[in-house]
């Protein structure tokens, strides 16, 4: 990767850049951003899938990419080529190190690293590119938002308080910065063994009132099922599943429609101005 | 709905003009604005506006950062101070 520019490009092919995000680490944001990808793609959008979680990244585990091809070019700069997994363009931080290794790395190279892959990644045209995104309002969340073009943010909560208390510090951060927020997905929002048999294992609707609390959108609330987890720890989650999953597909299906309709673009993208100063033009009196 | 900078205009050699989505304009000093830079440094020890004048110290290049804020970098060197739109739009109150 090109270590030595201080500036990063942010890929000119993509239309629109989806960062996924939570206060709270372990609701389900590598998931939801998988599931959404697979998704996007089922329908009918180019799609690229980004692991920014720099120090704990899964995307790689959970859709079996485990390799990033790398090219130099002619200035030495290196371009790496993502696998095309089930349509989705994936790439991961997991990919660049053994899955058992630590990224021991203090914030700001943390940060540098994750705005280096999402710059140094060949995408090509993509109609979205979602990022999967580290938990909190630390360093990396903060860089990548402040470097950000054309992005939206997708909130990720379960419905019980010590997640969505979280979340609202994320919306908080990304209303500060200007991203406009696509929605709130709330996950594990019940557990349903048999028809009319509903349990809340984490409470009811947290999401929803968040959405509420917030005027956004809540793009819908995904049900929890068990053969999510064999799926992920398989490496299939960008494989449409069937079983009990296929309730937790339909529901990310109709958030994905939902979040595509909440993202209508703005006339004027903010994030795009620039002026070189004329030290020729008149004085004023 | 979030209020937005449109566009960037130089008047002339002292004067930046941010055009608003809704139909607002408002003009700053470059000056005034690399006086006033919001960076750690400069808020703990204030450039003297004097020695700005008189080294005549202008813009050089000015570009977003994100959504939210202008990065200017100055003829001076410099480019720390994070300029946000909400508090280029506080000028229209004074």
């Amino acid at each position: 990767m090109n270590t030595s520019s201080s500036t990063f490009s942010i890929p000119q092919g993509v239309t629109a850049m989806v960062a996924v995000a939570s206060g709270k680490g372990g609701v389900g944001k590598s998931t939801t951003a998988a599931c959404l990808a697979r998704e996007l793609h089922g329908l009918g959008k180019a799609t690229g899938l980004l692991d920014v979680d720099i120090l704990g990244p899964s995307i790689s585990t959970m859709t079996s990419a485990y390799t990033l091809t790398s090219q130099k070019d002619t200035d030495n700069a290196v371009t790496l080529t993502p696998p095309i997994i089930e349509g989705v363009k994936v790439a991961s931080a997991g990919m660049l190190q053994a899955s058992h290794k630590a990224s021991i790395l203090r914030g700001p190279m943390a940060s540098r690293f994750a705005l280096e892959l999402l710059s140094s990644v060949s995408w090509g045209k993509l109609d979205y590119l979602i990022l999967d995104y580290p938990p909190g309002t630390g360093d990396i969340p903060l860089s990548l938002a402040q470097h950000l073009t054309n992005a939206y943010a997708c909130i990720v909560t379960t419905p019980q308080r010590l997640a969505y208390q979280e979340a609202e510090k994320t919306i908080d951060m990304f209303q500060q910065l200007s991203v406009p927020i696509a929605g709130i997905i709330e996950t594990m929002s019940y557990f349903e063994p048999k028809p009319d048999e509903r349990y809340y294992l984490f409470g009811k609707d947290g999401g929803k009132h968040l959405a509420q609390k917030y005027s956004l959108p809540l793009l819908g609330q995904i049900p929890f099922a068990i053969s999510c987890q064999k799926i992920a720890d398989g490496g299939m989650i960008l494989k449409n599943q069937g079983g009990d999953h296929l309730e937790v597909v339909q529901a990310y299906r109709q958030a994905s429609e939902n979040m595509i309709s909440s993202m209508e673009p703005s006339e004027h993208d903010p994030s795009s101005l620039s002026l070189k100063w004329s030290a020729s033009l008149s004085t004023p009196p | 709905m979030m209020i937005q900078a449109l566009s960037l205009k130089q008047l002339n050699s002292l004067t930046l003009v941010i055009a608003w989505s809704d139909g607002k304009h408002t003009h700053h000093d470059v000056r005034e604005l690399r006086r006033a830079c919001p960076c750690a440094l400069c808020q703990k020890y204030p450039p003297n506006i004097h020695h700005l004048i008189a080294r005549k110290v202008q813009p050089v290049d000015i570009s977003s950062i994100g959504r939210y804020a202008l990065r200017i970098t100055f003829s001076d060197g410099h480019r720390s101070g994070i300029y946000t739109y909400e508090s280029l739009r506080k000028s229209l109150m004074t």
